[in-house]
């Protein structure tokens, strides 16, 4: 059952095209990573979920609603984490979590939230660091139990420790058939913590995938020492990436995209000292995606 | 709704007793000095008698008579310094109400939960109507008191019909600049924007007052419907002054809200 459906949603700013007309489901109890570079389009996306911008076409449905015109009644289910943690600062943390108890008139588990980031509330917003804000947003969006958590860049500043207790939650959240969204561009986080993403750049979406089928990309390094002399510009004419080395260094390191048969078979015209062939990693496979 | 407003009313509240003690020690050092003035009286009137009328007319002088409190207060105090206080407490209030919190991101606290917009308006509104009421009423009705402690005479009615109209006045203001306060994004703007259009108003006020062929420019400035003179020294209360700023205030209030709810909230 798909929790977040975004159809053909586009959001233009004059001439520049934010969002144009991208379309993906997200699953109930899924974790949903969406990566991109820097003005992609993920913040714009996430505000158009949260109706804090109104798409210029298409719809958002979460919740088998409509994400703008059910926006109030949608936010009961919602648990939102901002990629800039935004507080009143004079406010404490304690008179955050007050608010947010008070608007959303639900039960919350912030004091055990409290307890496991390791964070104050008793401290005004001021005087807060980036990580301790981060921790208080994080609060924020998990307290009321929600059953769709929309997270734009969730461990931001946050410390190694308190990242692997965010990515608890969040297969916490999961377990209990909550649907995530998140943005990151920590792909190591990704690879940890999702189960498919979606890859948004200049505003259209490449590629949504699961996290599996995508580190099997047939994307492959292979490094090759050869006995002699070799022409690369005939690996070259296969559609292969060759790095030649500077120098006495005889390692020569070549990218290949889809199959390996030619050129195998092409370096069976020279003597081969060494070779290596190794799967690439999923940060080289986003760089695919983003250059592309 | 509650929650809303008295959430934003305790933010606020810290200015607006700020605001209130100002205008009231304001209000008592003029009725600390009134017995000396009107024991001056005549060299007063005399004095005023060389001023250029168009001066008096440009600062809202209409009677030099000194003889009681109404007069000296409708002078000194309602018809310049009053509005401009108000002006003051009202862009502010309006403009951090909104923009203020969209150019600071916080209204995302407020929009990811169950809040519509127009409820977010809406007491964000109320409250500073509340803040108008305490404000008018602390610096109107507080004379009452302070005449009391100088042994002065006063004509409690005619402070009434004051608050009343005044606070219509105010409720206009704070209205007109709500609506640019649901529009911009930043703060800076709206004082620019709301601030700017009530200078205006001042000006052809002035420009009205003094250049006979522009007289009807008066009726596009607020100040010309908030007569002190009028209220206070003769106490009589207009109905178009009241319509005025009621049309006022309701128009603003509904583009306001239809603007706000129509808009992107890039936080």
């Amino acid at each position: 059952m798909a929790v977040i459906e975004v159809n053909n949603l586009m959001k233009h700013f004059g001439h520049t095209k934010a969002v144009d007309g991208i379309s993906f489901n997200v699953e109930k109890g899924e974790i949903f990573g969406f990566l991109g570079p820097n003005g992609a389009g993920k913040t714009t996306t996430i505000r158009c979920f949260m109706d804090f911008i109104r798409p210029t076409g298409g719809s958002v449905r979460i919740l088998g609603k409509d994400a703008q015109t059910d926006a109030v009644e949608l936010k009961k289910s919602i648990g939102y984490l901002s990629g800039y943690v935004h507080l009143y600062g004079k406010w404490t943390g304690s008179e955050h979590i007050d608010f947010v108890r008070r608007l959303n008139g639900s039960h919350d588990r912030s004091k055990e939230l409290c307890e496991r980031l390791a964070f104050n509330p008793q401290l005004k917003s001021k005087q807060l660091s980036s990580g301790n804000r981060q921790k208080l947003g994080i609060i924020l969006a998990f307290m009321t139990e929600p059953e769709v958590l929309i997270l734009d860049e969730p461990t931001n500043a946050l410390d190694p420790l308190l990242q692997q207790e965010v990515y608890k939650l969040l297969d916490e959240a999961a377990k209990r058939g909550a649907t995530v969204f998140m943005s990151s561009h920590n792909l190591g986080e990704v690879d940890h913590v999702c189960s498919r993403v979606g890859i948004i750049r200049q505003g259209k979406m490449v590629t949504i995938e699961n996290i599996h089928e995508l580190k099997h990309k047939r994307i492959y390094t292979v490094r090759v020492k050869f006995t002699g002399t070799y022409d690369p510009n005939v690996f070259r004419k296969l559609g292969i990436e060759v790095d030649v080395p500077q120098g006495p260094q005889s390692e020569v390191i070549m990218k290949v995209k889809g199959d390996l048969d030619p050129l195998i078979k092409q370096l069976a015209a020279y003597t081969v000292h060494d070779i290596e062939i190794e799967h690439a990693t999923l940060e080289e496979i986003f760089l695919e995606y983003y250059h592309a | 709704m509650g929650t809303l407003i008295l959430r934003y009313l305790k933010d606020r509240r810290v200015s607006t007793i700020v605001y209130c003690i100002a205008t009231i020690a304001l209000l008592w050092m003029y009725i600390a000095m009134y017995p000396t003035i009107q024991q001056q009286s005549a060299t007063f009137t005399e004095a005023f008698k060389n001023y250029p009328e168009a001066v008096m007319k440009a600062m809202g002088i209409e009677m030099m008579d000194f003889s009681h409190l109404e007069n000296f207060l409708a002078m000194e105090q309602f018809s310049i310094v009053w509005p401009i206080m108000v002006i003051f407490l009202v862009t502010a209030f309006a403009s951090n109400a909104l923009s203020r919190e969209v150019e600071k991101g916080t209204m995302e606290i407020v929009l990811s939960r169950p809040v519509s917009r127009l409820k977010l308006f809406m007491s964000r509104y109320i409250a500073g109507i509340a803040v108008l009421i305490i404000f008018t009423l602390a610096s109107t009705l507080m004379v009452a008191p302070l005449a009391a402690i100088h042994n002065l005479d006063y004509q409690f009615g005619n402070y009434l019909k004051t608050a009343l109209v005044g606070f219509l006045f105010a409720w206009a203001v704070f209205s007109f600049a709500m609506l640019f306060s649901a529009i911009f994004s930043e703060k800076s703007k709206v004082a620019m924007v709301a601030g700017g259009t009530f200078i205006g108003m001042y000006v052809l006020k002035i420009v009205a007052s003094l250049i006979e062929r522009f007289e009807w420019l008066k009726y596009v400035s607020f100040f010309h419907y908030f007569d002190a003179n009028e209220t206070l020294i003769r106490g009589n209360v207009e109905v178009l002054p009241i319509v005025i700023f009621a049309v006022v205030a309701l128009v603003c209030t509904v583009i306001g809200v239809v603007l706000f709810q129509k808009r992107d909230i890039a936080v």
